[in-house]
C-alpha cells in the first residue's frame, strides 16, 4: 500500500533521539521494513555521521531495496554529509538552524555565516549527485525574513525540497498555514513539515500545513521523538482523513497491526538488563 | 485568569465529572484535593453535578462550581448558596418554566449545544431570537471535531457579536486538534474555555487542560496568571485516584518530556536550554535531567561525569562514549548511573 500524502518517517532518527531508546542494526533493519510495509514515502535512516552501528544500519537500510526512499540527516557540515554519502542513501538532509537562539547560541555564528555555509554544504553534496533536502531548524522561532532568504538560497542551489521544522513545538495552526502559504507563494519547491508535540499540536500544525500546501509530513511511529515526540503517524493519517477526505481507502488495521510491531520491537530493547 | 492588563478569560475545568464517571468510588477527600490543586494552577471555575455534590456534601469554601442541572435535578431547590454558575443542555432551554426558575434563583447559566461543523456553527445567531435567549449568560459550544477550515473563528466571532453574551469554547479531540482549536479559538478573542486534565473523559474526549494553559502561557500572554508548578503533584492523584498512567511523553505531564540524551541537543541545552526546550521545566514543576546513551557526544559525557563526581582524563573521553554507546545499543536503552560508573572503572 502507498499513502497519499508524502510521509517521511522520522522514527529511526527524531524518534529514537527519545532518550531511553537505543536500536541496534538487526533492529533498524526490522522497522525499516516494516515502515516500507506501511507505504510511506521515505524513511529517514539515522544520522550517519555518529558512526560505528547507526552508519553501518544506515548503508545496509539502504542496500535493501525498499520501496520507499531512504534518507540520513546531517547537520551543516562537510564531514556529516560525507558520512552520509558513504552510505548510499537516496536523499541527503541538511538541517539548517535557522533561528538567532540557535544561530548565536549554539553555534555561536551569524546569520551571514549560515548562509555561506548553507551554500558551501548544498554546492559540496549536489556535486557528487545528491538529491538534497535542507531542513530549516527552529523554524518557528526564526525571523521571517531570514527565513525567507534560506529558502530562496536554498532553491537557487536547486535544493529539492525544505523542511519547515517546529524544532521546540510552538507552532498553532494560523501561523504554520501562513508561513507555508508565502513560501509557496514565492516558490515551486517541495514543502515538508516537521511538527514537535511539545503543546499537544503536532497532529494540528501538520493538517494545517498540508491545507496550506505542504506535500511532505514529518511522523513518527507512536508520536515518539525527542521531549513530548512527534506527528503520530497513525493519529495523523485519521485527523488527514476526517478534515481532507485522505485515507478513505486505506486498511488502518492493517497499519495499527504493524505500528504494533514496530513498537514491540522499540520498547523490547528497551528492558534493563 | 488574567492574562494582561487589558484581558481577561474564564478557565472551566470539566476533570472532576470525567474523573467520576472513570471511578465511582472516588472518595470525597480525593475529590476536594483535586479541585484544590485545580483551583491553585488559575482554574476559575469547576464543573460538578449532583452525584457529585452529594459525594462532597458541602462544597469547599473559596472555590467556585459550575453545577449541571437539568429538569430532573431534584437537588437544585436545595443548593448550597455559594454556588451560583449552573450549565444546562440545549433541550432545557426549552422548559421555560424549569429555565425561568434558575433565572429567578439569580444563576448565571450557561447553555451547552454540541456543534460538529461550520453550518451548525452559524445557525446558533438565531438563539437570538428564541424566548428563552433573554434567560442565557453565556453558550459553551462543545465537539467542535470538524472545525478545521480557515473560517470557522471568522463565523465564531460573529456568533459572538450577533448574541452579546459569553461564549466558552469546549472543543473534543476526536481528530486531535482540541487543544489546538481551544487555543485559536482563545487567540481570537474568546473569553471562555473548557477542558480536561489530560483531556481525560469516559465517554468522549477532551482539549488537555494543561496544555491549553501552556498554550496561553506560551503563545498569548506570558504573563498568565497561572501556577503550573504542581502539575507533578496533579498527575500522581489523578493516577491515583482513576488508576490510569499518564504517558511517559505526554505533552506538560509526562515524565520524559524533560530528559535529553542526544549529542547535539545535550550541547545545545547547556549553552542555553532555550535552544531545545519551548519553556523551562520548572514552569511546569519538572527538572531537566541528562541521559547517557546511544545518541550521546563528548559534551554530555563530561558534564555527566561531573554530575557524578568522576575524575577523568580528557585522552579517555572518547573512549568512556564509545563504551556507553556500545552498551547503550547492547541493553536498548540509556545507561544508569551505576553502568556509567562501571564503564569508567574499567577504563
Amino acid at each position: 500500500m502507498r499513502m497519499e500524502i508524502n510521509i517521511v518517517d522520522t522514527t529511526l532518527r527524531d524518534g529514537e533521539q527519545s532518550a531511553g531508546i537505543a536500536l541496534g542494526l538487526e533492529e533498524k533493519l526490522r522497522i525499516a521494513k516494516l515502515l516500507d510495509k506501511m507505504g510511506v514515502y521515505q524513511i529517514e535512516a539515522g544520522i550517519a555521521a555518529m558512526g560505528g552501528e547507526e552508519k553501518q544500519s544506515i548503508k545496509k537500510i539502504a542496500k535493501l531495496g525498499l520501496r520507499s526512499k531512504i534518507s540520513s540527516w546531517n547537520r551543516l557540515s562537510i564531514n556529516d554529509i560525507n558520512h552520509s554519502l558513504d552510505c548510499g542513501v537516496d536523499l541527503i538532509h541538511i538541517s539548517v538552524p535557522s533561528s538567532d537562539i540557535q544561530i548565536k547560541h549554539k553555534l555561536g555564528k551569524d546569520r551571514d555565516w549560515i548562509l555561506e555555509y548553507l551554500k558551501k554544504c548544498v554546492i559540496f553534496a549536489k556535486n557528487k549527485g545528491a538529491v538534497v533536502t535542507i531542513g530549516l531548524e527552529d523554524a518557528s522561532r526564526a525571523d521571517s525574513k531570514f527565513l525567507m532568504k534560506l529558502v530562496a538560497n536554498a532553491f537557487l542551489e536547486g535544493v529539492d525540497r525544505i523542511r519547515y521544522a517546529d524544532t521546540v513545538g510552538v507552532l498553532f495552526r494560523q501561523k504554520i498555514y501562513n508561513e507555508i502559504v508565502k513560501i509557496r507563494a514565492e516558490l515551486n519547491i517541495g514543502l515538508e513539515i516537521h511538527a514537535h508535540n511539545d503543546l499537544g499540536m503536532a497532529v494540528a500544525n501538520s493538517i494545517s500545513a498540508v491545507m496550506a500546501g505542504a506535500e511532505f509530513v514529518d511522523c513518527t511511529i507512536g508520536g515518539i521523538g525527542e521531549r513530548a515526540g512527534n506527528c503520530d503517524l497513525l493519529q495523523f493519517m485519521r485527523a488527514a482523513k476526517a478534515y481532507l477526505g485522505m485515507y478513505e481507502d486505506t486498511k488502518m488495521d492493517e497499519l495499527i497491526e504493524i505500528q504494533k510491531d514496530i513498537l514491540k520491537i522499540i520498547n523490547h530493547r528497551g528492558k534493563a538488563s | 485568569m488574567r492574562l494582561s492588563k487589558n484581558r481577561e478569560i474564564r478557565v472551566i475545568d470539566r476533570t472532576i465529572p470525567e474523573v467520576y464517571l472513570l471511578n465511582k468510588r472516588t472518595s470525597r477527600l480525593d475529590i476536594i484535593e483535586l479541585c484544590w490543586m485545580l483551583k491553585e494552577m488559575g482554574v476559575d471555575l469547576l464543573e460538578i453535578n449532583s452525584e457529585i455534590l452529594k459525594k462532597i456534601g458541602k462544597p469547599p469554601a473559596g472555590i467556585d462550581f459550575l453545577y449541571r442541572t437539568g429538569v430532573e435535578d431534584t437537588k437544585i431547590e436545595s443548593l448550597p448558596t455559594s454556588i451560583k454558575h449552573c450549565i444546562v443542555s440545549a433541550e432545557a432551554l426549552k422548559e421555560t418554566e424549569f429555565i425561568k426558575m434558575l433565572y429567578d434563583k439569580k444563576f448565571s447559566i450557561t447553555a451547552e449545544y454540541k456543534i460538529d461543523g461550520i453550518e451548525r456553527l452559524d445557525k446558533l445567531k438565531r438563539l437570538k431570537n428564541t424566548s428563552y435567549f433573554k434567560f442565557i449568560d453565556c453558550i459553551r459550544i462543545t465537539g467542535l471535531n470538524k472545525c478545521f477550515s480557515l473560517n470557522w473563528t471568522k463565523v465564531l466571532k460573529q456568533v459572538r457579536n450577533v448574541l452579546g453574551i459569553g461564549i466558552d469554547i469546549c472543543p473534543e479531540n476526536n481528530y486531535y486538534c482540541g487543544t489546538a482549536i481551544a487555543i485559536e479559538a482563545l487567540m481570537e478573542g474568546m473569553d471562555s474555555v473548557t477542558a480536561t486534565f489530560t483531556g481525560c473523559g469516559k465517554e468522549r474526549r477532551f482539549g488537555a487542560l494543561e496544555e491549553i494553559l501552556a498554550g496561553i502561557k506560551v503563545l498569548i500572554s506570558s504573563e498568565a496568571k497561572m501556577n503550573l508548578r504542581k502539575l507533578p503533584q496533579l498527575s500522581n492523584c489523578f493516577t491515583k485516584v482513576t488508576g490510569l498512567n499518564i504517558h511517559y511523553s505526554k505533552p506538560i505531564v509526562g515524565k520524559g518530556i524533560f530528559i535529553y540524551e542526544a549529542g547535539i541537543h545535550a550541547d545545545g541545552i547547556e549553552k542555553n536550554p532555550l535552544t531545545y526546550e519551548p519553556f523551562q521545566p520548572d514552569i511546569v514543576g519538572q527538572k531537566r535531567e541528562l541521559a547517557l546513551g546511544k545518541h550521546s557526544g563528548t559534551r554530555a559525557v563530561i558534564v555527566k561525569l561531573k554530575e557524578l563526581g568522576i575524575q577523568y582524563s580528557i585522552e579517555r573521553i572518547g573512549e568512556i562514549l564509545s563504551c556507553i554507546k556500545e552498551k547503550s545499543i547492547s541493553v536498548g536503552r540509556s545507561l544508569l548511573d551505576d553502568e556509567i560508573l562501571e564503564i569508567c572503572k574499567y577504563i
